[in-house]
């Protein structure tokens, strides 16, 4: 019996029981929203010379109806089918796993039906640029719901139903988490390559005969990073509609929707086009809820994530002072954008300036969310 | 075995500014260990002591190193570029920040790298002189914080 049944059998014939005696039951296949866990991660690495090691982590699982994403424990997000109430079934897939790629088994996700747990288990097989370090072994995944109980019974979605706004920026923002993701590997993929042909030719240059151990090293790694960059890129194409369309569905019914418009200008900035993302800045800061308050959250959030026990301040920093005289003094373009269209004077410039250069999904999670829970 | 490629970009770019000619001890030994590519850009007839000389040669896209001291703090720079190609590569890291810094900045941004990819002949010189011009098109952890840090000012 599979290490995954044996970890979740105790809890399943309990609530079997349970459920013979009751009228209703709870099936994750009828929900329509998404959750938070904890996840217990075992990776058995002794097929790599390795031990088996574990952490926790969270993840996001975003349920839609028949079918779920799971977000990354360690292998990225991972789509899946139910294949019933509780039970999701998931594809094979082969993701980064730098400096190769790992080839994951299928995998069937087992949820118990008082919504508090889930297990899983898949194994992989690592091929590494250079063959001799190829390897495989197996992860194991033991999630506990960060929430009491069951979602609130009014939040689970018929299948005739339309999904409410916030609903719908629920799911939304989960898929542009993951999208801002993948861009940020193509950016770091299409780097690395970048750097490794400049190590490439100046070896090549300098004699193949007697770097010739650096420079098949190096056209592996090109080759390995091309592929890979080929795969995030392929992702990225599939997601990239989804999510803009899942956008401009909520701006459509309503256009002043703050967290609609921010999320579209960070999706506007990772796809390249300056413009619009200043427009959808525009309008979430003119929406009434950049508020004081609203700024004081996402600076508390920033400050706690780079580990600063107060806020940096021009007084009490030379970095936060020198990047200060460079905003205040700012002439020319900034992110293809000519700064004397904009008011840098402004407190508002401060705020577009740092949804251009923080890193998206740093941005994304320091954004207090507007959604109203239901 | 999930490793994130940004340390894999700096440790390739550390190895080669430890190959390409620093001074201390540590990097000459690297240097005399390495397979001859390093003698080659040793006696390179060209070096940079300040930071128009290494604007001038990064614009063209030249294999270069510098340090560079200002009253922010003490930065290694790096430039390198294909011949048959006009995309160069610069790379920015902080060695230490002014002493009178807060010691919650410099455990932050201390040894933090970024690296930047420009187009021979159109090297933007604020990846030198300022700290968040032009880091828009840079990527790395120090790109990351000081992008974050901009929330302060």
């Amino acid at each position: 019996m599979s290490r995954v049944l044996l970890l979740l059998l105790p809890l399943i014939l309990l609530s079997t029981l349970a459920h013979s005696q009751e009228a209703s039951t709870w099936n994750w296949n009828k929900y329509y929203g998404t959750t938070k866990w904890s996840v217990n991660v075992t990776e058995d690495d002794s097929g790599c010379n390795g031990g088996s090691t574990s952490w926790e982590t969270t993840a996001s699982i975003d349920f839609n109806l028949s079918s779920a994403v799971m977000g990354d424990v360690g292998h990225g997000p991972a789509n899946g089918a139910f294949i019933s109430g509780n039970i999701l079934e998931i594809a094979p897939r082969s993701v980064l796993d730098q400096p190769g790629t790992s080839a994951l088994s299928a995998y069937d996700v087992y949820f118990t039906s008082d919504c508090s747990a889930f297990a899983a288990s898949y194994s992989w097989v690592y091929t590494d640029p250079n063959p001799i370090y190829d390897c495989s072994g197996t992860t194991t995944l033991a999630g506990t719901n960060q929430q009491n109980g069951c979602p609130n019974p009014a939040a689970p979605l018929l299948e005739n139903q339309t999904p409410t706004i916030d609903q719908q920026l629920e799911q939304a923002n989960s898929d542009l988490i993951d999208y801002v993701q993948l861009q940020n590997a193509s950016n770091d993929l299409q780097a690395e390559i970048s750097i490794d042909q400049a190590f490439l030719q100046i070896y090549t240059a300098s004699g193949t005969a007697k770097n010739a151990a650096q420079i098949s090293s190096l056209q592996q790694q090109i080759s390995s990073l091309n592929n890979q960059l080929s795969i995030v890129n392929g992702r990225i194409g599939q997601l990239e509609p989804n999510v803009e369309a899942e956008y401009n569905s909520v701006l459509s019914e309503d256009p002043n929707n703050f967290d609609a418009n921010l999320d579209m200008a960070i999706l506007k900035k990772s796809e390249g086009i300056p413009h619009e993302y200043f427009d959808y800045m525009d309008k979430a800061m003119s929406s009434g809820q950049f508020t004081p308050a609203f700024k004081a959250t996402v600076m508390s959030n920033v400050a706690k994530d780079l580990g600063f026990s107060t806020f940096p301040s021009a007084q009490n920093s030379l970095v936060i002072q020198e990047m200060q005289n460079e905003e205040h003094s700012e002439t020319g373009t900034i992110y293809n954008t000519n700064v004397q269209s904009e008011n840098t004077a402004h407190a508002s410039w401060v705020w577009k300036l740092f949804g251009i250069d923080s890193p998206p999904s740093d941005f994304l999670n320091n954004i207090p969310s507007q959604i109203v829970n239901q | 075995m999930f490793m994130k490629k940004t340390d894999l970009i700096f440790a390739a770019i550390l190895v080669f500014i430890l190959a390409s000619g620093c001074t201390s001890q540590q990097a000459a030994q690297n240097v005399s260990n390495s397979s001859g590519l390093t003698s080659q850009l040793n006696n390179s007839s060209q070096t940079c002591m300040d930071q128009n000389c290494f604007i001038a040669a990064a614009n063209s896209c030249q294999v270069m190193n510098v340090t560079i001291t200002d009253n922010v703090g003490t930065f290694a720079l790096s430039s390198i570029g294909q011949t048959n190609s006009t995309s160069c590569i610069f790379s920015k890291t902080v060695v230490s920040l002014n002493s009178n810094e807060t010691q919650n900045m410099q455990n932050l941004l201390d040894g933090k790298s970024m690296t930047c990819i420009y187009q021979k002949g159109n090297f933007d010189s604020q990846f030198v002189t300022a700290l968040i011009g032009g880091i828009e098109y840079c990527s790395g952890p120090l790109k990351d914080d000081l992008g974050n840090l901009i929330i302060f000012t």
